[in-house]
């Protein structure tokens, strides 16, 4: 009986956020990370859409799954010229381990939060350097993790933010 | 065991089946794209879809760029103008004796019974992407098929050579540096015209130069330009200079490190170098079988 359950109607913690924001917040995630950062000489910057994928997974789980990760990581392939598939690998898994953690992360306050998605990104980036190590790529130094701390940091507003979303909404 | 909680929600496939199914999807595709070209019609669809977003996301970058700009004064630009104009007149001039010297380089060589040298014609292109994976040397530019781009044309700035564009898309194409890992480029000592090879070390400020003797003529500061012979690289364009060399006794080769002439950092435009399609071997393998002795052919 509760099987039957139409997914739409099954009543979420808070009532769920529109498909349109999801994806609007993922084109402008996609959109960051094509900016040309590069030439402001920014040292690292974060991998914003798979920060967006990563927050939407944990918060709306039923709107964001692999297959959208999958997609997502092809797009960056091409955008990085990478192997078709690398970046698609890597943000699989990091949904993958957030999925895992999802119910414990949830009860956590924002930069707790923010610790969480840290390993999150560090496993992003594993698989990434996975690949690359089995083409035979240097080692590279630990300052390429870096981008994983930044992203981190950048958690607490995304949350800020999607309080800010729903709230508004919620006064509808 | 831990008694897992009873399924009251059905959602398909486990988590892990589901991330299975993902990954060895995605190892797949990666199989596929390293070692044979099947997925590059799917590689051409993504990069058609991201090229307008591309354009779009680097509009901030540029304004905030022009912004930096706009405190410039009148003066300023006035005396970068009178330098420009100075500067254009004297490469001007230069390009006046160049020209005798095509014009003479093309008689000596028919003189000789050479082949023509091919003097590439230079359109240019602008950066729009720098991948920021630090393992992979790549770039995109805003020239693709619709310009008559062709995949293995080379790519230079105003000091030497970036690379060869590896991947044409509609309307912008990929451009592997020299500093990547997989690229390779056959050069010659400018000093004695020593032959050898430069291959990409992955890291941007880095050319290793292997396979060379421990007593090969060759030292800290010599200039490397390339030697042409493999058809793609245009003889005599500046690819790096000399900067270590370490002759070990215990190595058979000595380890060589180059700094790269030119740079993705320095400017945002680069010229594509298109020419005459380079020469096709089965025409000239009887010439060279004739001349070079029994190896020749085989090459």
């Amino acid at each position: 009986m509760l099987g039957i359950h139409n997914s739409d109607e099954r009543p979420e913690m808070a009532r769920p956020i529109p498909l349109y924001h999801v994806v609007i917040s993922l084109f402008v995630g996609l959109l960051l990370n094509l900016v040309p950062w590069w030439r402001l000489d920014l040292a690292v910057t974060p991998d914003f859409l798979a920060l967006t994928l990563l927050f939407w997974t944990i918060h709306q789980p039923r709107r964001i799954g692999m297959s959208v990760a999958f997609i997502a990581g092809l797009f960056m392939d091409v955008a990085h010229g990478a192997y078709l598939g690398q970046y698609a690998l890597a943000y699989v898994t990091a949904i993958f381990v957030a999925q895992l953690l999802r119910q414990r992360i949830l009860r956590f306050d924002s930069v707790r939060q923010a610790l969480h998605v840290i390993v999150f990104l560090f496993c992003m980036q594993l698989a990434l350097l996975m690949v690359h190590q089995t083409n035979g790529a240097r080692i590279v130094g630990l300052s390429y993790f870096y981008a994983s701390l930044v992203g981190a940091a950048l958690w607490p507003f995304m949350i800020y933010g999607y309080g800010w979303l729903a709230r508004r909404r919620t006064e509808y | 065991m831990e008694a897992t909680p009873p399924d009251f929600f059905k959602r398909g496939p486990s988590l892990f089946a589901r991330f299975l199914f993902f990954a060895i999807l995605a190892v797949v595709l990666i199989a596929a794209d390293a070692r044979y070209a099947v997925v590059s019609d799917l590689r051409g669809i993504i990069a058609a879809v991201l090229y307008p977003l591309e354009r779009a996301a680097e509009f901030p970058v540029n304004s905030i760029q022009s912004l930096t700009k706009f405190g410039l004064s009148y003066a300023d630009l006035q005396h970068e103008n009178v330098n420009l104009r100075v500067e254009a007149r004297k490469l001007k001039v230069e390009l006046l004796s160049y020209r005798a010297l095509v014009q003479e380089n093309a008689h000596l060589r028919q003189l000789l019974r050479a082949r023509e040298r091919y003097f590439p014609h230079v359109s240019t292109a602008d950066i729009i992407f720098v991948g920021k994976d630090p393992f992979s040397r790549k770039i995109l530019i805003d020239r693709g098929l619709g310009e008559g781009i062709h995949s293995g044309e080379v790519v230079v700035d105003d000091i030497g050579v970036l690379g060869q564009v590896t991947q044409v898309y509609p309307t912008s194409s990929e451009v592997s540096l020299i500093t990547d890992k997989d690229e390779a480029v056959p050069v010659q000592v400018l000093r004695n015209g020593l032959r050898a090879i430069v291959f990409g070390s992955g890291n941007e400020d880095e050319l290793n130069l292997p396979y060379m003797d421990a007593n090969a003529d060759i030292k800290v500061g010599d200039v490397l330009v390339t030697s042409g012979i493999d058809g793609v690289y245009p003889a005599g364009l500046p690819v790096g200079v000399v900067e270590k060399i370490d002759r070990s006794p215990e190595l058979p080769f000595a380890t060589i490190h180059c700094i790269p002439s030119a740079g993705t950092e320095r400017n945002r435009q680069v010229f594509i170098l298109t020419g005459p399609p380079p020469v096709n071997p089965p025409a000239d393998a009887p010439k060279a079988a004739g001349v070079g002795g029994p190896h020749a052919g085989n090459s």
